[in-house]
């Protein structure tokens, strides 16, 4: 039977046997090159089921040295602030200013607006990160208010760094309702 | 102070703990590195 040149595909002629094998060969091999070729992969897509004060987001398995950033979107209802690995120092993460906090940022309600989270290393494993937090509302007087903040941050190297990164942690103002979504995907190197 | 922590693992599997958190764990702090001045905060952005 003859074969494609690049991937070796199947392609029969009128007297070749037809064999599921070569179906399922062909296909792993379609399947594996559109995923080599695709540069972005899910790597995460939940939906919570039960309510809670806070969400951990189970990083251990998501290597952030393996891809040039890391988004994550979280659809979540109620204001929320995030920390790493549960690390509450007051001088745990860096933003502008030279100001140290005990957390990174904050999320806005989904309800209410909408927001991305990137994360991302260097080559010496020390992690940063960026929080979008967009939302709008009509006022009472009929105008239409918008809002952007972009919260820039670095996680402490002492306590942080890219092969370290195990959870996500995104602590409620009050208790979090279930069916809060969050989806990361990873942009390969 | 207790908490109820929902951990939430990428194969879509989920488990609710209660953990056991210092009571400064709800608590948002920031220090100005010229003053060296720690002091507690709300959260930057409260709806």
């Amino acid at each position: 039977m003859k074969k494609t040149q690049n991937f070796q595909l199947s392609q029969w002629d009128e007297t070749d046997r037809i064999l599921r094998e070569d179906f399922n060969t062909d296909n792993a091999k379609i399947d594996a090159a559109i995923a080599a070729a695709c540069p972005i992969v899910k790597l995460l897509d939940i939906t919570t089921t039960a309510a809670a004060q806070q969400i951990d987001l189970d990083f251990s398995n998501i290597h952030l040295a393996n891809y040039r950033k890391v988004l994550l979107y979280p659809e979540i209802s109620g204001s929320t602030y995030v920390r790493l690995n549960g690390h509450c120092g007051n001088q745990d993460y860096g933003r502008a200013g030279c100001t140290t906090y005990s957390n990174l940022g904050s999320l806005i309600d989904s309800t209410k607006g909408v927001n991305r989270m990137e994360f991302f290393c260097n080559a010496n494993g020390k992690v940063f990160g960026e929080i979008f937090a967009v939302e709008s509302e009509i006022s009472s007087s009929g105008i239409l208010l918008f809002s952007n903040i972009v919260t820039q941050w670095c996680a402490n190297e002492n306590i942080v760094r890219a092969n370290q990164l195990n959870s996500i942690n995104l602590i409620g103002d009050n208790v979090l309702p279930a069916g809060a979504h969050f989806t990361a995907y990873g942009v390969k190197r | 102070m207790i908490l109820d922590v929902l951990v939430c693992h990428a194969d879509g599997s989920q488990t609710l703990e209660r953990r056991t958190v210092p009571d400064s764990w709800l608590e948002v702090k920031q220090t100005e590195s010229e003053e060296g001045n720690t002091s507690e905060i709300q959260p930057e952005k409260k709806s």
